[in-house]
């Protein structure tokens, strides 16, 4: 059996390719000031079949914990819902979820507004728990000059200070919806794993959009034509300590993992993200048995959260792709942390389902 | 960065911008169409790069928008299956075989499998380049890796890469 040699397997570039950079390089001049290619934002579709099994009775206990975090009972306070768009994001939330979240501090509808350049943007919900943090923004204009393209630059400062890579690990943004035409109102999410290691719970946190790009034309075949709207958009957002919502199990229990023992340290849930921690030894030990020698990119598909259960054994959160992978080196854990694509109640889950072939953890 | 600085930087990029836009794109006629926009619009969008040591990874960026723009444009014009029947008959050309492979996976897994096993972007630079999570890279990585690894055993007696 033979590898791939990739220098004899690619391609030349193709001649007309060729003359068409030459072409380009030959025209470069000041004109071309004009053109952008600016931000394309995609949005990752996570293919979920996404139902909504949060009925009034499951709500019960978030609800307490919520008003525990809160200090207070909730009994008929005007709590106001959340945002609908966002709500459609997190598979429409009950209502009791909704509103405890917001009482709790935890979401949040800031309607802090900033105009530039013809454009508004104005922030309408924030959700988060101890680990992650979700921004949806709305963005009007006065042109239409919105949903073809997107913001090419996106800062976040925590507390005002630095850059998005501080404290937050793993961030998308984009328009919610892709569209071949401009109009005068979009909406634009913002989904940020924070960063474990820094622990960050803190006050707010500084929203800076820069460059907004769209495309006119685009019905001509050719890839339209480029603009650029430059502008700074700045928003200070208050946040609120989630880490109260955090579930955590210490578990050290061995499965069965493509054959070979693994052992599951620890799982920790909030109502936005799973994190599940593994013996790194016994990792390794799993990469090396089912995967021989493993680049560093490889990903151990049997470690990831195939289903979340409640402990009915109803399926509560189904198979999503994980946020990202991080190695405690004084635990000796690996873990993989998972953005969960509907809000969970961290006390009404009974089990957890890992890999394809679906092994069984019990979350007591 | 200068004009020719420019020029030399771009022409020492060709063949990479190529394979990228061939991932998305699939045609060479729009592949063309692409590159020449995105260099214009890099020319034009200088002042973004911050160092010019990442020269080719900003270029790359530039390029991946403009081609997936493309792609959107082409999508509304047409039903996916036409699309996707054309797509094929354009690749279907010089080629070889093992890229040719390469280029039939699902474009959500040939864009990161070209970044990654012939580009050599990591992981992280890869997600930041299509919007996107670290996970979700490695997902589809993984899953381009198998998806050809059974293509290229079963036809064409490769073992790994």
């Amino acid at each position: 059996m033979k590898r791939i040699d990739w220098e004899n397997e690619l391609p030349d570039v193709p001649e007309k390719v060729h003359a068409s950079v030459l072409a380009a390089i030959e025209g470069l001049s000041a004109e071309n000031r004009e053109l952008h290619t600016g931000g394309e934002n995609m949005r990752e579709d996570n293919n979920l079949k996404r139902k909504n099994v949060w009925g009034k009775k499951k709500t019960l206990a978030l609800v307490a914990a919520l008003a525990a975090v809160l200090g207070t009972t909730v009994v008929g306070a005007e709590i106001l819902h959340w945002n609908d768009r966002a709500a459609e994001e997190f598979d429409h939330p009950a209502s009791e979820v909704q509103e405890q979240m917001t009482a709790a501090g935890v979401a949040a509808t800031p309607q802090a507004s900033v105009t530039d350049a013809g454009v508004t943007v104005t922030a309408v919900q924030t959700i988060q728990d101890e680990y992650r943090l979700y921004i949806l923004l709305e963005v009007t204009s006065e042109e239409a000059v919105l949903g073809t393209g997107g913001f090419d630059e996106m800062n976040l400062a925590a507390d005002g200070q630095g850059t998005t890579s501080d404290v937050f690990n793993n961030v998308g943004w984009s328009f919610a919806d892709q569209v071949t035409e401009n109009s005068t109102h979009a909406y634009c999410w913002i989904d940020a794993m924070k960063d474990h290691d820094t622990a960050w719970n803190g006050e707010s946190v500084t929203v800076t959009l820069g460059t907004l790009s769209y495309y006119t034309e685009l019905d001509k075949g050719n890839g339209g034509v480029a603009h650029v709207v430059d502008g700074n958009w700045e928003l200070t957002l208050p946040l609120s300590d989630a880490s109260g919502l955090t579930r955590t199990w210490d578990l050290d229990t061995e499965v069965m993992l493509s054959g070979v023992p693994v052992t599951v340290r620890r799982v920790e849930l909030s109502p936005l993200t799973l994190s599940i921690s593994y013996d790194d030894e016994d990792v390794n030990e799993l990469v090396k048995t089912v995967y021989g020698d493993a680049e560093e990119d490889i990903f151990i598909s049997e470690m990831l959260m195939s289903e979340l259960l409640d402990s009915d054994g109803n399926t509560i959160e189904k198979g999503h792709d994980a946020f990202g992978e991080r190695i405690d080196t004084e635990r000796g854990e690996y873990i993989w942390d998972v953005g969960l694509a509907s809000v969970v109640d961290p006390e009404k889950v009974g089990a957890i389902l890992l890999g394809e072939d679906k092994v069984k953890v019990e979350l007591p | 960065m200068d004009k020719e600085e420019f020029t030399k930087g771009v022409l020492a990029a060709e063949k990479s911008l190529y394979y990228v836009a061939k991932s998305i794109l699939r045609n060479d006629e729009d592949c063309a169409d692409a590159m020449q926009n995105a260099i214009l619009s890099a020319y034009s969008s200088l002042h973004t790069l911050r160092q010019e040591a990442y020269f080719k990874t900003w270029l790359t960026r530039i390029l991946i928008n403009e081609c997936y723009k493309m792609l959107r444009d082409r999508k509304s014009e047409i039903s996916y299956e036409e699309y996707m029947e054309h797509e094929e008959a354009e690749t279907s050309g010089a080629d070889t075989g093992v890229f040719d492979e390469v280029l039939k996976l699902a474009e959500q897994y040939r864009v990161p499998f070209v970044l990654h096993y012939i580009e050599g972007y990591q992981v992280k630079e890869i997600a930041e380049m299509l919007h996107t999570t670290e996970g979700s890279i490695k997902t589809r990585l993984y899953r381009s890796r198998n998806l050809l690894k059974k293509r290229l055993k079963g036809e064409l007696g490769y073992e790994a890469y």
